[in-house]
């Protein structure tokens, strides 16, 4: 009935009428003080001293926060003051929050608070950071509370180290006839979402804080103010409205902290915690940065026998989240191929950079660039065709993942039939590249892409549905509508099971963690899983009850009855039925007597049978199936300037079920979008004391209108079978191969190995000339 | 001379080349511009100030109550004209001929700095004794800079126009930053620049400005 059909989504109207509304949006509150954060202008230094007696004397301003006194926070491991204290780590960090009656009062004042620092050696990337007598970002790594499955190395910049031995990686490789090696980098960028992040805070008289946060995740705040500041989680009540755009990076909690401690610097007052793009791009968790060398080594048919892959993940300044990043790069390091031998090591290594969070795909776009580009290299050497290679490898039900789970014809996605429809699609037997004329070449890349996600193995997600008087149902779910469309599907989930029409049920947009049920984070694609079958459990619930109260007042027995179309009714004779809206606040009887009363569905789902990673093998199961993509780019380069266009970019996935097309479309062509934007032109710049050069938009600068090429995108359904209609996660497919796709094709036309992300023409014609040309 | 004394170097030696007329002459609230800077070099804790000048400086741009302060030391280069860094070796020698432990580089061409900003940089050199200690904005070292005896060679040894901020690249010399905000550290070298900063200085003074 509204499964797999192109609803319109619930939030449109209010979206393309500007009715919509955000964080920032409700701030136009009398009484809010506002915040500006003085940030730091050095990458490594210690603070001297820190003089806020002239910011305070300022008109207007309330209070002055500084990092004194506070508790260490991150999710892994707790290394992160929430504002710097004694040191800075990266550049932008903030060092003072100043609070005002107004913004401007506040900005004034955050320039007038003097701080003096004494600058140190800054360590600009992993390599740099791992060398013998690199200066340490962390002296105390040893004494950090952290969680069981963290492993930092005390003495060392490395956060963090996930280990996968996965068969004998000596005899895959004595296995092989040949060995190639491929080293890859980016540096860490950002998520550039359209709204920056913000949070505002307060604290009433009777000790309830009140929080609202742009954030995939209101219910890790209210836990981490437990954590951090031993606040009671019950007094804790985080707002989330609409989010516009998060992309990994609304899963950190951060300024919310901040907003947090300026309210209780001014007596529990609203206080407003807002970036501006240049704070959000780098004072906010950024997209993580990579250095990685992967070794494949195969037979000379290209059968893959083994694979040491080794990832120096950037995780900047602090570990939070990037911890997280670095092991899911390495659960799946492989990509989607059967390997039998498999050795990686994936370290998140401290730099004196910002800190990095996830990114939309979770470190498999990253993982999938390097493997990818080492796959391409494989084939150039064997001169075996790529796509070939890619077939021949491919990973299917029986074969086991780098952390040794045995995949099932319902948790893994089709992978051949993906690249199937690719090679079709692409044309790609046709040709792979061209030169059209003396200067124009034509060049067409693939890569494989899958992902799994990495995710608590407790996280739940839960699911309320209340009636209406006219028999129309509400649903509340945890999930942050963060632009994807989830709770749209969540309401077609909710139509399908009760037959009804998915206009009449309405979604609540909101989260507000008192009254909706936990969704452990909107993060990892697993919204639609999760909160799917949470949906599916309330509606089997709410059903339950209506034919409970329907049986009394049928006197027929609640087996013998359906449930569908507004109605309640006798499956033997439909014409015997109570409409819904009699009975879902109760049915009342002709004499006035009553039973029942509001019918309110609840429902909820855990993960099952996911397992932490053994520290010295990585053998466990990371998260619940596998979903998988075939891509490929075709470009248009040009020898004489390197410059190039994109001028196709094909996806095709494996949807599991396609729950509604357009919406599934527009996550894949988004993601695409991204992928080819972080790829082509995205990446911070920075000078040799680590400062980033290119905060800003206009010398940041992502695909823009009139730049995309045109998507193709088609999707393959393989169900899981655990999965609501057997829908797999989409919102990160069409991104992981993007990255890898383009520099394949690249390559191939410029017919030099381009391994480094962004790849714009400098690096093409950098690559090709030599690295005879010195910069600043 | 007591132990720890921190001379200023006011260098009052330039050209004036982008201005086109001695900068230092240009009407400042009161006085001229080359006086604000020097008035709060005097009223800090700086001692002795040296101002350096050219040879020939008719010094109209001193009012004489500064020119006859107590702490006041004239010092008239001649070999300014070959650049900063030579200006810098006249009030340096003179510094150290006062037995100054420190010196602190002031330019008179950056109004904005008083004796507030230049009191808090010496205080925190004396309690940190790094090599120097900077004004800061945005992570830029700038003049007023204090920079400690042990630097003061290599300070001689500068040729040109060089100043001392290819010492603070130099990983050798460990400095202290005073982060501060952009518009202390303003300097006025050409007209535009004057005109702005006027505005600005009224603005700040709160007397609304005439549009010019």
């Amino acid at each position: 009935m509204a499964v797999g059909k192109s609803i319109i989504r619930k939030e449109a109207w209010d979206k393309v009428a500007g009715r919509a509304k955000y964080t920032n949006d409700f701030k136009k509150e009398q009484g809010m003080l506002h915040a500006a954060l003085v940030t730091s202008p050095y990458a490594h230094a210690r603070i001297l001293s820190l003089d806020a007696r002239r910011a305070l004397a300022a008109p207007g301003v309330r209070a002055v926060v500084t990092g004194e006194g506070l508790p260490l926070t991150g999710e892994d491991m707790r290394d992160r003051p929430p504002i710097a204290f004694d040191k800075v780590r990266y550049y932008g960090e903030v060092v003072a929050v100043v609070v005002a009656d107004t913004l401007v009062q506040a900005e004034q004042a955050a320039r007038l608070v003097r701080v003096a620092y004494e600058p140190l050696p800054a360590v600009g990337s992993p390599r740099e950071a791992l060398k013998e007598g690199a200066p340490l970002l962390h002296e105390h790594l040893d004494r950090y509370e952290k969680n069981k499955t963290t492993y930092p190395e005390p003495g060392t910049n490395v956060a963090h180290r996930t280990k996968i031995r996965k068969g004998n990686i000596e005899q895959g490789f004595a296995e092989s006839d040949v060995i190639v090696e491929t080293s890859v980098s980016f540096a860490p960028s950002d998520h550039i979402a359209m709204e920056t992040r913000c949070a505002t805070a307060e604290i009433w008289p009777d000790g309830m804080i009140h929080i609202s946060a742009s954030s995939q995740s209101p219910f890790m705040i209210k836990k981490l103010l437990h954590t951090y500041f031993g606040e009671e989680t019950g007094k804790v009540i985080v707002h989330t409205p609409l989010v516009g755009g998060a992309y990994g990076g609304k899963a950190p909690v951060q300024l919310e902290l901040l907003a947090y401690l300026a309210s209780k610097a001014v007596g529990g007052r609203k206080v407003s915690v807002w970036n501006n793009r240049e704070c959000d791009m780098v004072t906010s968790p950024v997209h993580i940065g990579l250095e990685a060398t992967v070794k494949i080594g195969a037979t000379k048919e290209g059968l893959f026998k083994a694979m040491e892959i080794l990832f120096l993940f950037d995780g900047g300044a602090y570990s939070d989240k990037a911890i997280d990043v670095s092991r899911a790069a390495a659960v799946d390091c492989t990509g989607p191929y059967r390997v039998d031998h498999v050795w990686c090591d994936s370290l998140c290594v401290y730099t004196n950079r910002p800190y990095a969070t996830p990114f939309r795909s979770f470190g498999h776009c990253e993982q999938a660039f390097a493997v990818e580009r080492a796959i391409d290299e494989l084939a150039r050497t064997l001169q075996l065709d790529p796509w070939d290679v890619r077939r021949k490898n491919a990973i299917r039900p029986g074969h086991t993942t780098p952390t040794q789970v045995r995949l099932t014809k319902s948790n893994v996605g089709n992978i051949s039939a993906c690249l199937d429809r690719l090679r079709e699609l692409m044309r790609w037997d046709e040709w792979q590249r061209v030169e059209v004329d003396a200067y124009t070449v034509r060049a067409k890349g693939i890569s494989s892409g899958w992902k799994t996600s990495t995710i608590d193995t407790d996280a739940s997600s839960g699911v309320i549905l209340t009636f209406n008087s006219d028999g129309s149902v509400n649903v509340i779910s945890g999930v942050v509508e963060i632009g994807t469309g989830t709770k749209t599907v969540l309401a077609q989930i909710v139509a399908e099971r009760l037959k009804m029409d998915v206009d009449c049920v309405h979604v609540k947009m909101d989260i507000d963690t008192q009254t909706t049920p936990e969704h452990w984070k909107t993060v990892a694609s697993r919204g639609t899983f999760m909160a799917g079958r949470a949906a599916l459990a309330a509606a089997d619930d709410a059903i339950r009850q209506l034919k409970d109260i329907a049986a009394c007042v049928l006197r027929a027995s609640p087996d013998d009855l359906e449930v569908g179309f507004g109605r309640v009714f006798l499956r033997d004779d439909p014409a015997i039925f109570l409409p819904i809206k009699d009975i879902a606040y109760g049915y009342k009887f002709p004499n006035g007597n009553a039973i029942g009363g509001q019918v309110i569905g609840r429902g909820h789902y855990i993960l099952r049978h996911l397992t932490p990673l053994d520290p010295e093998t990585g053998a466990g199961k990371p998260g619940p199936e596998w979903g998988v993509c075939a891509e490929g780019v075709e470009i248009e380069f040009n020898r004489r300037d390197y410059t190039y266009r994109i001028v196709k970019a094909y996806a095709v996935i494996d949807a599991g079920k396609v729950l509604n097309p357009k919406a599934a479309l527009g996550q894949a062509m988004g993601a695409m979008s991204m992928g080819l934007s972080f790829a082509s032109r995205e990446g911070f710049l920075f000078d040799n004391e680590q400062r980033v050069l290119n905060p800003q938009l206009r010398t940041y600068r992502p695909i823009r209108f009139g730049e995309h090429p045109e998507y193709i995108v088609e999707f393959v359904e393989t169900p899981q079978i655990d999965a609501p209609y057997g829908a797999r996660g989409i919102g990160e497919h069409g991104l992981i191969g993007m990255p890898a796709a383009l520099a394949n094709a690249l390559s191939l036309a410029a017919g030099v190995p381009l391994n480094e992300l962004p790849l714009v023409p400098e690096l093409i014609w950098r690559t090709q000339e030599g690295d005879s040309y010195g910069s600043v | 001379m007591s132990r720890g004394a921190i001379a200023g170097i006011y260098l009052a030696a330039g050209q004036s080349r982008r201005m086109g007329t001695d900068k230092r002459a240009l009407p400042w609230g009161d006085g001229t511009l080359g006086a604000a800077g020097l008035k709060a070099a005097l009223r800090s804790c700086l001692s002795p100030v040296i101002v350096v000048v050219p040879p020939a400086d008719a010094l109209v741009w001193i009012p004489d109550a500064l020119l006859g302060h107590d702490k006041c030391r004239l010092v008239r280069c001649t070999a300014c004209h070959r650049g900063l860094a030579h200006s810098l070796a006249c009030g340096l020698r003179r510094a150290m001929e006062e037995r100054a432990d420190a010196a602190a580089v002031l330019l008179a061409d950056q109004p904005f700095v008083t004796s507030d900003t230049i009191n808090a940089l010496a205080g925190l050199y004396r309690r940190h004794r790094p090599d120097y200690a900077a004004f800061s904005c945005s992570g830029v070292p700038m003049p007023p800079v204090i920079f400690g005896s042990p630097m003061f060679p290599a300070l001689l040894a500068l040729d040109g126009d060089a100043g001392g901020r290819t010492l603070f690249r130099d990983p050798h010399w460990h400095g202290l930053l005073y982060e501060g905000d952009a518009s202390t550290g303003i300097d006025i070298d050409t007209k535009d620049d004057y005109e702005r900063a006027t505005i600005y200085r009224e603005e700040k003074e709160g007397r609304p400005h005439g549009r010019r």
